[in-house]
């Protein structure tokens, strides 16, 4: 089944801004901002629903000139995927067994590969308080709790 | 009173229809802007104070104010310290510190992602472009109302600039690091 996926990628209520070496997504529905590497915005691209995983890498390689294997595209589409960046209809069908020895597997795709890894780093977009930063309860220094918004001493 | 004054200023940082707010730190130096990013008690104001100190001027401990060409704006409110019993915020102005405050906008030429921790030695991991403006988007008081516009305008922001991230000790340390890598 895994070899007759074809990933298709969200599109929609995405705010996408392409960077030289990487692509920005900010996500409208979930309120979270994630940067693709240049592989996993490759990757990403691909996702057209009309290729399979190993075209996907194929097609990859031309594009970077070198050999890219099937489980970069796999490492990509699992992210992606956790991230919420792929149609919510067309969900990855990677065995658990793949999840299970995925550090094994980065591992070795990190010594063979020529391309970098594929990497999705991610954030919760802040509301306005939270980018404002009033202390929390765990923020406050040792004998001061947080109240209103400022470390007060404690029993006051 | 305080509290009516941090509500009307989030307010305004939410709302602003021509600048993009980010809880940071901001000096110049030499025609660029630091900017350092970062939530309460993280010791913005007291890296801010160092800088200053070193020669910089002071733009903001509190809000980089940035324009849609990605300039920083000057935010020049007195500084907040937090001193004495349960930390309270004092103002301070910045020539009690023997600095002077910055005036025009200036583009951004190094965002130092960084938390005080104790006994921690100034090693920062360069950031790319993308992290960087992730970094800068995680302080921003309008992204969730403005994100279109807030990508916009901190990937300008972000466009050419150094970045770096890591936890710091001891900020004079880390404020001559800062000035040497601007050319000090």
């Amino acid at each position: 089944m895994a070899e007759h996926y074809m990933p298709r990628a969200r599109r929609s209520k995405l705010v996408v801004r392409e960077l030289v070496d990487e692509t920005l997504v900010y996500d409208l529905e979930g309120h979270r901002a994630h940067c693709l590497n240049h592989t996993a915005a490759l990757a990403w691209e691909l996702c057209d629903g009309r290729h399979t995983v190993s075209r996907i890498a194929e097609k990859m390689g031309a594009r970077l000139s070198a050999r890219v294997p099937d489980e970069v595209v796999r490492l990509a589409l699992e992210q992606l995927n956790d991230r919420g960046l792929l149609a919510p209809d067309n969900v990855h069908p990677a065995p658990a067994a793949n999840l299970v020895s995925r550090r094994l597997m980065m591992r070795r795709l990190g010594l063979a590969a020529a391309v970098a890894l594929p990497l999705v780093t991610s954030i919760i977009s802040p509301t306005p308080v939270m980018a404002q930063s009033p202390c929390t309860e765990t923020s406050c220094p040792p004998g001061t709790t947080c109240q209103a918004g400022v470390c007060e001493p404690e029993g006051v | 009173m305080e509290k009516f004054e941090s509500d009307l200023q989030l307010y305004v940082a939410e709302r602003a229809p021509r600048r993009i707010f980010v809880h940071a730190g901001v000096v110049g130096w030499k025609g660029r802007a630091v900017v350092i990013p970062g939530r309460s008690l993280s010791g913005k104001t007291t890296l801010v104070a160092e800088l200053v100190r070193a020669g910089a001027d002071y733009y903001s401990d509190e809000y980089a104010v940035i324009d849609r060409d990605g300039r920083v704006h000057p935010y020049a409110r007195p500084l907040a310290v937090r001193e004495g019993v349960g930390l309270r915020q004092t103002r301070r102005t910045v020539e009690e510190f023997e600095g002077r405050a910055g005036e025009g906008p200036l583009p951004v030429g190094l965002v130092v992602v960084s938390r005080y921790e104790r006994g921690a030695s100034w090693r920062p991991r360069p950031l790319t472009p993308g992290e960087c403006v992730l970094e800068l988007l995680s302080n921003t008081v309008p992204a969730r109302r403005s994100p279109t516009r807030a990508m916009s305008v901190l990937t300008k922001a972000a466009a050419g600039t150094d970045a770096c991230a890591g936890p710091r000790g001891e900020a004079a340390v880390v404020a001559q690091a800062v000035m040497r890598s601007l050319g000090a």
